[in-house]
Order: C-alpha cells, then sequence, then structure tokens
C-alpha cells in the first residue's frame, strides 16, 4: 500500500522522477520559534606587536536561560601583516569553549547588539547574547571562566619578515569547512554563563589586523 | 506491514539499497511560486579613483516590494587593484539595512527588466528595488536608511604598493551556508525597504577595481 505525505497546509509531496526515486525536500533552518538567527563581523584595530602567546582576541559569551545559543560557525576573514614585519616564527589562532563563565572579559570593542542590529530577519526577536567583543590593539581581559583543555578548531601557519603579507583569507575556525564532511551538523550548543573564544600567538615585532564573523541561532530547545 | 511513499504524480519513492536502507531525496530549491530566483554580477567599470572615503558604499541592494520577501543567499566580491596602493589595511564589509526609505544613488545601476538575472525564462522579472555598483566616476551616496552597528560578513587584508595586484577572488562576503556547520540555512530575509550594502576601506593612491555577484530567491512567504 502506497501512501502520501501532506503538509501541514495540504500540500502533497512529489516524487522527483522514476530514475531515482527520490523524494524532494528543501532545507530549512533550526525552527528558531519566537527567537531568531543572527551574524556578525567584526574587525581589529591595529593590533600592536609584541601580544603575549595565547592572549584573548575574540570573545562571545551566552548569558540568558533555558534558552540556548547554536554557533554553527566563526570564521577567521583574514589575518594580515602591516608594513611593520614579524620575526619569522610560527603563529597559533584558536577557538576554545568557555564554561563556567561567570564574570565577563573587557576591553576591545564590544559590539552592540540591541533592537534589530544583526537579526537575519527584521521579524526576529533581538539577540539575547550576552557579549561579544573583538581586540582593539591588544589582548581582552578574560573574566572569569573555564576554558577547554584543548582547543575545538585552529588554523598554525609561519610568518616571515615580509610586509603588508596575507597570512590568512577566509578560513573557518569552527564550521562548515571542517570535520563533519558529508553534512552531519555539529555546532556548538551553548547554555548560560558558556561561550566561545579566539586566541592568538603571534610571533614578535609585528602589527597587524585580523577580522572574524559568527553565525548563531537562538532557540528554546535543540 | 510496509507501506510506500507515493508523490503528488503518484511515483513511488525508492530506497538506496540494502546496506543502509535510506531513503532517497533530491533537494529542490526555496518554492518561489510565480516569482523566481536571480543572480546579478556587477564590475566597477571604470575602476575606482584614489582617495575613497572610508567605510564608503561601494554596492547596494535595496528591496522594496511587499508583501513578498527577497531571500538572500549569498554574496561574493572580486577586488584587484591597477594603481598600487600605500601599504595598510583593506576591509570590506557586508551590512543588512533596514528603513530604507530613499534609495540610493550614483555609480551604474543594473538593468533589471525583463528576463534580466532570471535563473529559468519562465520565471517572473525581478522585483528587486536597485542593484548599484560604485565606479571611478561615480560613486554611491547612501539614501536614507539605518545600517545595522556591525557587520554581518566581511573580508580582511593587507594591500601593497605592487601594481596590478588581485587581492580578492570571489571571497564570500555572506553565504547563507558558508558558517553553518553542518547545512543549516542561514540567508538574508528582506523585507519591504530592506538591503544589503557593501562598505570598504582602502588605503590611500591605489586605483583599484571591484565586482560583487549576488543571488537571491524572491518569495511570497518564507
Amino acid at each position: 500500500m502506497a501512501i502520501q505525505i501532506q503538509g501541514y497546509s495540504g500540500v502533497v509531496a512529489e516524487v522527483d522522477g522514476t530514475t531515482f526515486r527520490a523524494l524532494r525536500v528543501t532545507v530549512r533552518p533550526v525552527d528558531y520559534g519566537a527567537l531568531g538567527q543572527y551574524r556578525i563581523a567584526m574587525v581589529s584595530g591595529t593590533m600592536a606587536a609584541g601580544l603575549a602567546a595565547a592572549s584573548e582576541i575574540f570573545q562571545l559569551r551566552w548569558t540568558q536561560t533555558p534558552n540556548l545559543a547554536i554557533i554553527w560557525g566563526v570564521n577567521l576573514d583574514g589575518l594580515s601583516g602591516s608594513a611593520t614585519a614579524f620575526t619569522a616564527g610560527f603563529a597559533f589562532i584558536n577557538l576554545t569553549i568557555a564554561r563556567a563563565w561567570s564574570g565577563d572579559g573587557s576591553g576591545g570593542s564590544a559590539a552592540t547588539l540591541t533592537g534589530n542590529n544583526q537579526k537575519l530577519r527584521t521579524s526576529m526577536a533581538t539577540t539575547s547574547m550576552g557579549s561579544i567583543r573583538i581586540s582593539s590593539t591588544g589582548a581582552l581581559g578574560v573574566g572569569t571562566k573555564t576554558l577547554d583543555a584543548q582547543p575545538e578548531g585552529q588554523i598554525s601557519f609561519s610568518m616571515n619578515t615580509n610586509v603588508s603579507v596575507n597570512y590568512q583569507t577566509m578560513i573557518g575556525l569552527y564550521g562548515p569547512s571542517s570535520l563533519e564532511d558529508g553534512g552531519n551538523p555539529a555546532p556548538i550548543v551553548l547554555a548560560q554563563n558558556e561561550g566561545v573564544v579566539v586566541r592568538s600567538t603571534v610571533p614578535a615585532t609585528g602589527t597587524w589586523q585580523f577580522g572574524i564573523s559568527t553565525a548563531w541561532t537562538e532557540v528554546a530547545s535543540y | 506491514m510496509s507501506i510506500q511513499i507515493q508523490g503528488y504524480s503518484g511515483t513511488v519513492t525508492g530506497g538506496d539499497g540494502p546496506t543502509y536502507k535510506t531513503m532517497r531525496v533530491t533537494v529542490r530549491p526555496v518554492d518561489y511560486g510565480s516569482l523566481g530566483q536571480y543572480r546579478c554580477l556587477m564590475r566597477s567599470n571604470p575602476i575606482m579613483a584614489a582617495g575613497l572615503g572610508s567605510g564608503a558604499d561601494v554596492f547596494q541592494a535595496r528591496w522594496v516590494s511587499t508583501p513578498q520577501l527577497a531571500i538572500l543567499w549569498g554574496l561574493s566580491l572580486d577586488m584587484w587593484c591597477s594603481t598600487g596602493f600605500s601599504a595598510g589595511f583593506a576591509n570590506f564589509t557586508l551590512t543588512v539595512a533596514r528603513s530604507w526609505t530613499v534609495d540610493g544613488s550614483g555609480g551604474a545601476a543594473a538593468d533589471l527588466t525583463g528576463n534580466n538575472q532570471k535563473l529559468r525564462t519562465n520565471m517572473a522579472s525581478s522585483a528587486m528595488g536597485a542593484i548599484r555598483i560604485s565606479n571611478g566616476s561615480s560613486l554611491l551616496t547612501t539614501g536614507t536608511r539605518t545600517l545595522d552597528s556591525s557587520p554581518e560578513g566581511q573580508a580582511v587584508f593587507s594591500v601593497g604598493t605592487s601594481s596590478f595586484t588581485t587581492y580578492i577572488t570571489q571571497a564570500s562576503l555572506y553565504g547563507a551556508m558558508s558558517l553553518e556547520s553542518g547545512g543549516n540555512p542561514a540567508p538574508i530575509v528582506l523585507a519591504q525597504n530592506e538591503g544589503v550594502v557593501v562598505r570598504a576601506t582602502v588605503p590611500a593612491t591605489g586605483t583599484w577595481g571591484h565586482g560583487v555577484t549576488m543571488a537571491w530567491s524572491e518569495v511570497a512567504a518564507y
């Protein structure tokens, strides 16, 4: 016996043809209900030379409860040297999950997250993200939190003594180009007082600039 | 008892095989009904003169139709130079514009009439209000609108003193899937008098060109 699948509005789903007999589907976002989907891109100032190893340069902290923030991806939108070159050495940029984040970070530039800012559709709710900040010229204040022992994402590369080098273009620190080949979704799901942190280690003497983008959905459950 | 799933036209779906016993599906576009899907590439011609103001608009797309929606799936950037720059940082951003009551002006405007930019000729003509790009002889004016506090997408890179250098090739300033690990779609959904703006900050002295490609669907509901 064959049955048909009828949608809520009465439309019957179609099969594409007799060669593969595939059911037609169209992919929709995770159901955010009365909440929403958001995206933000932030750029640093000119980072001063001599940043301490593993300094925090980007922070995103979720403080709401009982809702959750689903972090779909975090991109390094570029990391570029200036006319003040580095000493040759290795660089290491990583993304790490923060838990028990009871005291917010400080410094840098904090995003304005009120009103319609960063909504992907104006009818969505204003984001409840606690804070998002990026370095201006130096390290961010870390606040009070527990970082995982190892990062969840990274990029490692060499830097040299040339000026104005584009060391990284757009690359995922966490997200679609990474490890879940074939479409298995593996977002970072944040509960209250959890977040993600990007830390950097770069060689001495050079000044540089970088950008970070992230996309997230706020949901009642997942 | 086993049942079969029969599509609207009577074709029964096929199972893929005995190993995993999965159902076959084929992904179709969001249902645009009597409207359509579109793609548009614009390029600055003549190229941009030196001395562009920081954060100047270099591309605009404004949706004016109601009650239909424009689903912006992605926007990519190309950027190159003719005369070299003073060494420094460049930043191209994509930002959502809301309450866009007065259109921008200047630059080159796309011809969106008739079949232009349709991905299938039997689709409706695009109802996009305006798409325009700046060029060397005509910069864009902003019109009247509210931009989000932070961009939703960006490219961050260095430029140097070399002439005829390609800096950015098809970089995604916004991709509905570019940050969504596992395939959660997150397009920008534009209602009446909303749009997106690409803004550029580049160092002095260089003359340069840019191209922007944008893909969107026009739908009655989403």
